[in-house]
């Protein structure tokens, strides 16, 4: 079981690639089977147009216990439904996880007790239970370019 | 403003917050109810019909409908001086589609508000607007968790506000009503119409954290308060329009709940139970479940300046469970002095499961009076036995008060709840009751001066009760020097109000 503190640490990490408002995916090293995919992830219940998505996209290779950071994205956010790409994907497991910046100020604000007061979600993960959910359960197998869906959550 | 980040943000943190625990418990599909006897929430709903069918004062923990009356039936007369509104909150929606919560304070909050006036007494209730409740009317369904556990997790929940229930007690601030928990924000309500604003901002980093449902006001109109996180405590300071002035947390050095604290004109004095967490019992009964007396622990008394919110020294009291303080207050040579409601089971809060299933808490809080030396063991002496809600004349709020007044039980025989309200006197150590009734049981009553007294029970007592047998709830109102004789006047509602919680008196020209 992980936390919001969790949350908080990873998604801080998220935001220091702060870059412009286009999608950003670098470049991941190249796959044994030099064949690259896409992820294309939907967005759903951004409250505003404000500030900016920030998502990082984690990647988990056979063999490893724990996920890592593959990439980050960064783009404008649109009230409503968004779509962030990633593309350059070698076969495997991803999770993304995001917030969405309103106040633009490239990090997720947190109360005093480290709970985000800015909107946040997970890739698979229709129901925000509070902190970040396990690897397995926001994980999108991509064989070849595939969908996923996240549906953002804000404190009331 | 300033804002200290006394606390590094770490998984311990969010775990010891209140909603934290329900979480969890959601996280892990809790399913065993033995350790608390608190069951399953669909089973609950019928056991606690079956038993309400035989016992009539099972009202006061039954759904509530908002109501507005317009003149409700007077009994006595209504003093002549007496013109505000009296407002109450409490938990009053427990059952939605067969599923019934599994602890009393778990009830989604009924603000009601009695004016009283020229114009007679009118009565309005409405519940508070959260998120949570607009969401649940929709779904005709309970879709969060609670600090009782047992509830599924079937909408969005990113913190403590998402599952707020807003049902402790209620303020006035800055000419709106704060509706209070003690695990999340304020939430600001209209205080003519009821109707539902929004949580209160007081800036990003206290958006969503515990706030209490006890804050205190000083002299000058300055608010104090305290937000529980277990092993540390949030304190607050706004200013007299409620903006935050100064936030900071501290360390407490052990574990230990606290839900109200004592303001004096230098100090904060917070105490904690002699409970511990027990990280088990909190998966499967959310936090309330959690709360653990933990037996040859004492009590464990924090003074902090409210000016600094410095630590400045700390003290034991006698092992048990405290929630409310009438007041404190500080002497020249800095010996505290306050009233308390201890109750040597440490286990109390297990006891606010049993009015879900149709069974009444065992409550055996006594008041006491404590005087803290600045140096040397604290004098701990009691008062009365029974008691609870002690409220003071707010004009003597932080400084030396002679009265408390409670709720109390008078007659030995009830195991249910409250028969009376009791005026006691720190300085005799003698009381005052006016005993309702066996066909009644007593909420708290609030002390309202009287312009330009200058005794400090020179004022009225104003309360609600349910009177279970006729299955009405009514607001009484008594001469505060002599509550033992009648009461000065009484409306009447037609219908039951289930039992509510705290309350405020906010007269016309306050």
């Amino acid at each position: 079981m992980r936390y919001f503190a969790l949350a908080a640490a990873l998604l801080v990490t998220a935001c220091v690639q702060n870059t412009t408002s286009k999608v950003v995916a670098q470049p991941v090293p190249p796959p044994s089977d030099r064949v690259t995919h896409e992820l294309v992830l939907t967005v759903k219940d951004v409250r505003s147009a404000k500030g900016q998505l920030r998502a990082e996209l984690l990647g988990r290779s056979e063999g490893e216990e724990k996920p890592k950071t593959v990439t980050y994205a960064v783009q404008d956010a649109v009230a409503g439904t968004n779509v962030i790409r990633f593309s350059g994907l070698a076969a495997g497991d991803y999770a993304v996880q995001l917030y969405h910046d309103e106040n633009g100020n490239s990090k997720v604000d947190l109360n005093i007790v480290g709970v985000p007061t800015e909107g946040y979600g997970f890739s698979n993960v229709l129901i925000v239970r509070g902190g970040i959910p396990p690897f397995d359960t926001m994980k999108v197998v991509v064989p070849a370019d595939s969908a996923a869906v996240a549906v953002l959550a804000y404190a009331p | 403003m300033s804002v200290e980040h006394g606390v590094k943000v770490d998984r311990r943190t969010f775990c010891l917050s209140s909603m934290a625990a329900s979480m969890l418990a959601v996280a892990v599909g809790e399913k065993s109810m033995a350790s608390t006897g608190a069951g399953d929430a669909s089973a609950l709903a019928l056991d606690f019909a079956k038993a309400k069918r035989d016992d009539p004062r099972l009202i006061a923990f039954d759904n509530a409908v908002a109501l507005d009356v317009v003149q409700p039936r007077i009994e006595g007369n209504i003093p002549s001086g007496l013109e505000g509104s009296f407002f109450r909150n409490g938990p009053a929606l427990f059952e939605r589609l067969g599923v019934r919560y599994r602890h009393w304070f778990d009830g989604d909050g009924l603000l009601q508000r009695w004016t009283i006036g020229g114009a007679g007494v009118q009565y309005h209730s409405r519940f508070v607007g959260t998120r949570k409740h607009r969401l649940e009317e929709e779904a005709g369904k309970f879709l969060l968790p609670t600090s009782g556990g047992g509830m599924p997790l079937l909408a969005s929940a990113t913190g403590a506000d998402s599952v707020n229930p807003s049902n402790t007690s209620v303020i006035a601030v800055n000419g709106e009503m704060w509706a209070l928990w003690e695990g999340g924000s304020p939430f600001r309500v209209t205080p003519n119409e009821l109707e539902s604003r929004g949580y209160v901002d007081l800036g990003d980093a206290a958006k969503g954290a515990p706030f209490s449902a006890h804050p205190r006001v000083g002299a000058d109109g300055r608010m104090w308060n305290i937000g529980s996180l277990g092993s540390r405590v949030i304190l607050y300071r706004l200013d007299r329009f409620g903006k935050l002035e100064h936030l900071k947390v501290q360390p407490l050095g052990q574990e230990g709940y606290y839900h109200d604290f004592l303001l004096t004109q230098r100090s904060i004095v917070l105490v904690q139970c002699s409970t511990a967490s027990d990280g088990k019992s909190s998966i499967e009964n959310g936090t309330f479940g959690s709360i653990r007396g933990v037996s040859g622990k004492p009590m464990r008394v924090h003074v902090f300046d409210r000016e600094t919110f410095e630590l400045v020294r700390q003290a034991e009291l006698p092992g048990g469970f405290a929630f409310h303080f009438g007041n404190g207050w500080e002497e020249a040579d800095g010996t505290i002095c306050f009233d308390i409601c201890h109750d040597a089971n440490g286990d109390a809060m297990l006891e606010f499961f049993k009015p879900m299933r149709g069974a009444f808490p065992n409550w055996q809080a006594g008041s006491y009076r404590v005087t803290l030396p600045k140096t040397g063991a604290a004098r701990f002496e009691r008062l009365h036995a029974r008691v609870e809600f002690p409220k003071v004349n707010p004009k003597f709020d932080t400084i030396r008060n002679r009265y408390v007044y409670a709720s109390c039980i008078n007659d030995p025989a009830r195991t249910d709840w409250f028969d009376s309200v009791v005026k006691l006197d720190l300085e005799s150590g003698k009381s005052q009751t006016f005993h309702y009734g066996a066909d009644w049981m007593v909420e708290e009553h609030v002390f309202v001066p009287k312009a330009g007294a200058l005794k400090e029970d020179d004022g009225w007592l104003v309360g609600t009760a349910l009177n279970w047998k006729t299955q009405q709830s009514a607001l009484t109102i008594f001469d505060a020097s002599r509550p033992e004789r009648k009461f000065l006047a009484r409306a009447w509602l037609d219908s039951p109000v289930p039992l509510g919680l705290h309350g405020t008196f906010v007269g016309v020209t306050t």
